[in-house]
């Protein structure tokens, strides 16, 4: 089945339609929004609700491709979950460690990802990083580097000018650059 | 590899691990689907697409059209799905748009929404407009009101309170929250009125009949809308409108959410939208996850420090001719507000104000978007603190009148927040933003 059959299915009522479009989409969808909420089950919570929500209004979807209409609609559903579950950063008990990581990583990623690779420990250093982004910022940075769409389509998707796309680009980047440069100070103070 | 592809193969390796993907996600969709449909009284959008088909079939036989009319309490079904216009209303000229026109509130404040179309207004809309009675606040209008008006107790991030009309001929109260970051033309409208409402819908208009907190709801999807030059108003099912009907304590309420899309920031999930309605309802003291309208409170500095638990600590310097108005407390997040003001002035965030926020928690607020040059580091006494000048307006600074001062003590995290609009000249120096806070005993 092709793609624009299984909309015009769904269209019907044609519960087959969105079977097609769930094993199309769903494992993208989930991926995205994990990266967004650090938290499968919540993760695939959304999923599930935006292709139910997607399917009640596939009649809304005139001249667009179904993925980038669906896939906006999940990162935008996990940036407010998150945005919900955080007004406040506790600093408590975070490791600085971790954002460093990532923030070495991203920086100049041939630098240290080695390194947390032999450590083992490069998947939880990330993911603890990317959390400690706010999550607009967070979202910016797995449309960009996991979806890989452009800055021109994250426009689309984040309903906002490029210029504002660039800019949450540009401050998650700048945010892990002060971490990365408290990192380098205290690894100058450790040097003999 | 180069760098950008790593970055791309780290997120994937990322993705791949937190969310592997080794089952098939069909089945627990078609659990969810079934789940949804067992539940009867379960939400609206969800059933929808399950009820869509067969409620379509119903009605589309003459017993179904006369049961479903028979059975609605808070909708009536129109005799199609076009309905005429409303006599005297131009209908020229109009430029083709899907943006459906709130009925009574385009019919009252055309000038606010001028992308809709303004065909669809209602009759007798028309003839009580020259009646109707506009303000900002509900103290404004409740005087004109012979019963109390209902205040919503909390609202979604970002919507506030835009006007409070009333309409004397249906008794009707609305008030209008609009989606205040973007300006995105979002907005809901919450209405009260002790008559049964007259609220007529496409005869195809799929209607869901839910119970929330045992209370009957009518939840209808879907707006009139006239296309540009047509002589008549047609049902458009998929227009982003959602309304939502119920009578409780002798009066009939309504919650209608215009221009509500998934890719907006100011979306609603159907979750919310329930949420709304039981805040409404006063079944939910606030809106998920967010605090309590602090500015509905009128709680005295005592009954604060009752409801916290702790002691109240408040400002014994202050801005010249400020004066307390009020303190709130939000148990979600054990936050005392005490609220200061001009006399005279309004109690509302948004007018010349000083609040002072306290709470026995150590949360970090994150100053996201603001540039370095706004931010200075300080001492309040013997503990540091940050200093913030202006505000973050539709996710850009914007160097306002707005000033906050936060700092930490072992027990307690304060917050104080001057602001004086553009419409004021009065505003606090740095020096006196400190020394009100050094004053906090």
């Amino acid at each position: 089945m092709e793609e624009h059959r299984a909309i015009a299915l769904l269209r019907q009522g044609d519960l087959r339609g969105l079977e097609f479009l769930v094993h199309r989409y769903y494992l993208q969808a989930t991926r995205a929004a994990f990266l967004v909420l650090g938290d499968r089950d919540q993760a695939e919570d959304i999923v599930q609700a935006a292709f139910l929500r997607a399917a009640q209004r596939i009649g809304q979807l005139r001249g667009e491709r179904f993925g980038p209409w669906f896939l906006r609609s999940v990162v935008n559903d996990a940036v407010k979950t998150a945005k919900k579950q955080k007004r406040f950063v506790a600093l408590d008990g975070e490791s600085d460690d971790d954002a460093g990581a990532l923030a070495r990583w991203l920086v100049d990623p041939g630098a240290g990802l080695e390194e947390l690779v032999l450590r083992g420990e490069e998947q939880r250093a990330v993911r603890a990083a990317l959390q400690r982004l706010a999550p607009g910022q967070r979202a910016a940075l797995v449309m960009r580097y996991y979806l890989e769409m452009s800055e021109a389509e994250m426009t689309g998707v984040l309903g906002l000018p490029l210029s504002t796309v660039k800019g949450r680009l540009f401050r998650a980047r700048e945010r892990l650059r002060a971490w990365l440069g408290g990192l380098r100070k205290e690894e100058k103070r450790d040097e003999p | 590899m180069n760098p950008e592809e790593r970055k791309r193969q780290m997120l994937r390796r990322l993705a791949e691990d937190g969310a592997p993907g080794e089952r098939d996600p069909w089945p627990a969709l078609q659990q969810r689907i079934a789940q949804t449909t067992r539940r009867g009284a379960g939400w609206a959008g969800e059933l929808a697409l399950l009820a869509a088909l067969l409620a379509l079939v119903f009605l589309l036989t003459p017993p179904g059209q006369a049961a479903a009319q028979s059975v609605l309490r808070f909708f009536q079904r129109a005799g199609g799905d076009t309905l005429p216009l409303p006599d005297g209303l131009p209908i020229e000229a109009i430029p083709p748009t899907l943006t459906p026109a709130p009925t009574r509130y385009m019919g009252l404040d055309a000038a606010a929404t001028p992308a809709a179309t303004p065909t669809n207004m209602p009759a007798e809309a028309t003839n009580q407009a020259d009646e109707s009675v506009w303000a900002q606040s509900i103290e404004d209008v409740q005087p004109q009101v012979g019963f109390p008006i209902r205040a919503l107790a909390s609202a979604p991030p970002g919507y506030a309170l835009e006007n409070v009309v009333y309409l004397p001929g249906e008794q009707l109260v609305q008030q209008i929250y609009k989606y205040r970051p973007y300006q995105s033309g979002e907005m809901f409208i919450f209405s009260q009125q002790p008559t049964a409402p007259d609220e007529v819908i496409g005869q195809s208009a799929e209607v869901a009949q839910v119970e929330i907190d045992g209370v009957a709801v009518e939840v209808v999807d879907g707006s009139w809308f006239t296309p540009a030059g047509a002589d008549r108003q047609q049902w458009e099912a998929g227009a982003p409108v959602h309304s939502f009907r119920w009578q409780q304590d002798g009066f009939f309420f309504a919650l209608e959410f215009w221009v509500n899309e998934t890719f907006s920031p100011a979306y609603l999930e159907p979750d919310d939208m329930q949420a709304m309605v039981e805040v409404a309802m006063g079944k939910r003291d606030a809106f998920p996850g967010y605090p309590l309208r602090l500015d509905l409170q009128n709680l005295s500095i005592a009954q604060a420090e009752e409801q916290a638990g702790f002691r109240v600590l408040a400002p014994a310097l202050l801005p010249e001719d400020f004066v307390f108005t009020h303190a709130a407390y939000d148990p979600s997040m054990r936050l005392v507000v005490l609220y200061y003001a001009p006399p005279g002035g309004t109690r509302y965030s948004k007018g010349t104000s000083l609040i002072a926020i306290q709470t026995d928690r150590d949360p970090r607020t994150v100053w996201d978007g603001y540039p370095p040059e706004a931010m200075e580091t300080v001492n309040v006494g013997a503990y540091d603190g940050l200093l913030v000048t202006g505000s973050m307006v539709n996710e850009r600074y914007e160097a306002d009148g707005a000033m906050f001062l936060e700092w930490h003590t072992p027990e307690r995290t304060f917050t104080l927040r001057f602001f004086s609009p553009d419409s004021n000249p009065l505003r606090l120096s740095k020096a006196e933003m400190l020394r009100i806070a050094e004053s906090v005993q």
